[in-house]
C-alpha cells in the first residue's frame, strides 16, 4: 500500500518530474530535520549527519525523475539517506572522522551555549535510546520519529514483517529496562 | 499517542537534539552545492576541462582524418553499445543505451543498464578510489535478466549509483560457482582506501535470476556487502568468503577473520556464518 497523503499527492505533482529550487527549499523545509535526525541515527555522528542530509537533497533535486510513487516520499528520502549513510560507512571517510573526532569543519567561533544546545539530548530518553544496538535503534526510531508502518518499514530495512516486530519488541523492551535501571539508581 | 505505545513514546516526541540541526546554514549549503554545479554547468568548463575538451577535439579531428581500426582483443567486452566502434574515449557528459556491467550465465546474461541518462567525467585528480583518468559514472540502474529465449526481466534497480572503473568499457561481473546457483558479484567502484562494496545477484538451475541480501551476524540485513582491495570473495566449502578488511589496530580481539556466509537460495541470501569461522567439516 502507498502511503501518499493528499497534501503530499497536491505537491508531488509538481515535482514528479523536475524540481526547482524553490521546490527544493519546500522539501527541505518539510523533511530536512527528518533526514538530518535519521542520519545521525544511523551514524551517531553530526557531521556524517550533516555530509548525508546534503547528498540526499542534491540527489533527490537531481533525481526526481525516478521517484515513482511506490512509497511515501518521505521513505524514498529514508531510502536515499540509509544507502548513503552504508556507503560512507563503507569509505574511509568515516574511518577518518572516527580516528580525528576533534576537527569539525565548519563548526568554528561557537559559543559554549550554542555548541551546549547542539549537542544536549533534549530528553534522557535518548540517552538509552541511541544506546541500543543498530538494529534495534533503527526500528525503534522509525516508530517514534517517522511513525512508518511494519510494511514500510519492511521495505526499507529490507528484511521482514516479523523481524520488523521482533526488532520494535526488544527495542522497547531494552529502553524499558534501562528506565527502570535509571530510576532505580 | 497511540495507545499500543508505550508512554515514553512521548518523552521521545522531540529530539534527539534540543535545537533543530537541520539549519540555513545547511539550506544554503545544500542550495550552493547545486547552483555550483548548475554554474559550471553553464560556464561549460575549467581551464582544466576546456584544455582537456580541445585535446579530445583535436582527436576527433585526426580520427576523422587518419581512421584507425582499434582492436578488440576479447571480442565482447566492447565499448557502449549504440555507439561507434571506433570511440575509444569516454563520452564528455551524458549517454543513454548503454550496457553498464554485465555478467554471463549458463542460462543467459545480467546486465546493468542506466534508467534514462548516465553522467560521465573523468576522476579528475587520484586517490585510493582510483586514478585521475578513471572515469565516474552516475545514474540510477536497473539489474536485467535475458534469459536464453531474449526474454528481458528487470530483477533490481540501484537508484543513485555510481562506478568508477578504468575504462568505459562494460564492467563484467566476477562469477562465483555454488552447487545450485551461479553467483555474479557486482562491484561499481573497483578501488577504495579500505573496503570495496558489492552487490550479489544468483541464477539458480532452473535460470531464475534475483538479488541476495546479507544476512549477517549481528542480525542486521544489508543489501550489498563488502571486502578488501585485492582480495576478492571467493567460495569455499560451498561458502562465500569474504577475507578481513581489518586494518592495524583495528583487529578483533582474536584477530583478523574472514567472514563467510552460506547461500540461502529460499530466502534468497546469503547468510553468516557465526563468528566468521568455516565450519572444520568444510
Amino acid at each position: 500500500m502507498v502511503e501518499v497523503t493528499a497534501v503530499e499527492y497536491e505537491f508531488l505533482k509538481h515535482v514528479s518530474t523536475t524540481m526547482d529550487t524553490a521546490t527544493l527549499r519546500e522539501i527541505m523545509d518539510r523533511y530536512g530535520n527528518d533526514i538530518w535526525n535519521y542520519a545521525y541515527f544511523l551514524t551517531k555522528n553530526r557531521e556524517l549527519a550533516d555530509e548525508i542530509t546534503q547528498d540526499v537533497f542534491i540527489k533527490a533535486y537531481y533525481r526526481i525523475e525516478t521517484f515513482k510513487g511506490r512509497s511515501s516520499f518521505k521513505t524514498w528520502l529514508l531510502t536515499i539517506a540509509r544507502n548513503t549513510a552504508f556507503r560512507y560507512k563503507r569509505s574511509s571517510f568515516l574511518r577518518l572522522v572516527r580516528l580525528l573526532p576533534s576537527i569539525r569543519p565548519g563548526r568554528t567561533g561557537r559559543s559554549a551555549e550554542s555548541e551546549y544546545m547542539e549537542e544536549t539530548y533534549a530528553d534522557g530518553i535518548w540517552e538509552a535510546i541511541m544506546a541500543l544496538p543498530d538494529k534495534y535503534r533503527e526500528a525503534l526510531v522509525l516508530d517514534i520519529r517517522y511513525d512508518l508502518s511494519t510494511e514500510a518499514m519492511s521495505k526499507l530495512l529490507n528484511v521482514p514483517p516479523g523481524t520488523v516486530k521482533s526488532r520494535l519488541h526488544r527495542a522497547r523492551e531494552k529502553v524499558q529496562r534501562l528506565l527502570k535501571e535509571e530510576s532505580q539508581s | 499517542m497511540r495507545k499500543d505505545k508505550p508512554a515514553w513514546y512521548e518523552r521521545a516526541g522531540k529530539g534527539p537534539f534540543v535545537r533543530q540541526p537541520f539549519d540555513e546554514r545547511m539550506r544554503e549549503s545544500i542550495e550552493r552545492r547545486i547552483s555550483g554545479k548548475q554554474e559550471r554547468a553553464r560556464r561549460g568548463m575549467s581551464p582544466f576541462a576546456f584544455a582537456g575538451a580541445a585535446a579530445a577535439l583535436l582527436a576527433v579531428l585526426l580520427l576523422i582524418r587518419y581512421p584507425i581500426d582499434w582492436p578488440d582483443p576479447s571480442g565482447r567486452n566492447g565499448l557502449i553499445a549504440g555507439s561507434p566502434a571506433r570511440s575509444s574515449s569516454p563520452p564528455a557528459s551524458t549517454s543513454t543505451a548503454i550496457v553498464r556491467a554485465e555478467g554471463m550465465a549458463k542460462s543467459g546474461r545480467l546486465q546493468v543498464v542506466p534508467i534514462g541518462t548516465e553522467k560521465q567525467e573523468s576522476l579528475g585528480a587520484p586517490s585510493c578510489f582510483g586514478t585521475e583518468t578513471d572515469i565516474r559514472f552516475e545514474g540510477d540502474y536497473r539489474v536485467e535478466y535475458v534469459g536464453a529465449d531474449g526474454g528481458e526481466r528487470v530483477i533490481a534497480e540501484l537508484p543513485a549509483l555510481t562506478f568508477v572503473q578504468p575504462s568505459p568499457d562494460k564492467v563484467q561481473m566476477m562469477k562465483l560457482t555454488f552447487p545450485e546457483a551461479e553467483v555474479f558479484v557486482l562491484a561499481p567502484q573497483y578501488a577504495d582506501c579500505r573496503a570495496i562494496a558489492f552487490y550479489a545477484y544468483a541464477v539458480d538451475d532452473s535460470g531464475q535470476a534475483f538479488p541476495l541480501r546479507f544476512e549477517q551476524e549481528d542480525g542486521t540485513t544489508a543489501d550489498m556487502s563488502y571486502y578488501p582491495p585485492g582480495k576478492p570473495p571467493s567460495v569455499s566449502g560451498d561458502r562465500l568468503v569474504l577475507p578481513s578488511s581489518e586494518g592495524p589496530g583495528g583487529e578483533s580481539a582474536g584477530g583478523p577473520r574472514d567472514r563467510t556466509f552460506t547461500l540461502d537460495l529460499s530466502a534468497k541470501a546469503f547468510v553468516q556464518n557465526s563468528n566468521g569461522m568455516p565450519d572444520k567439516s568444510s
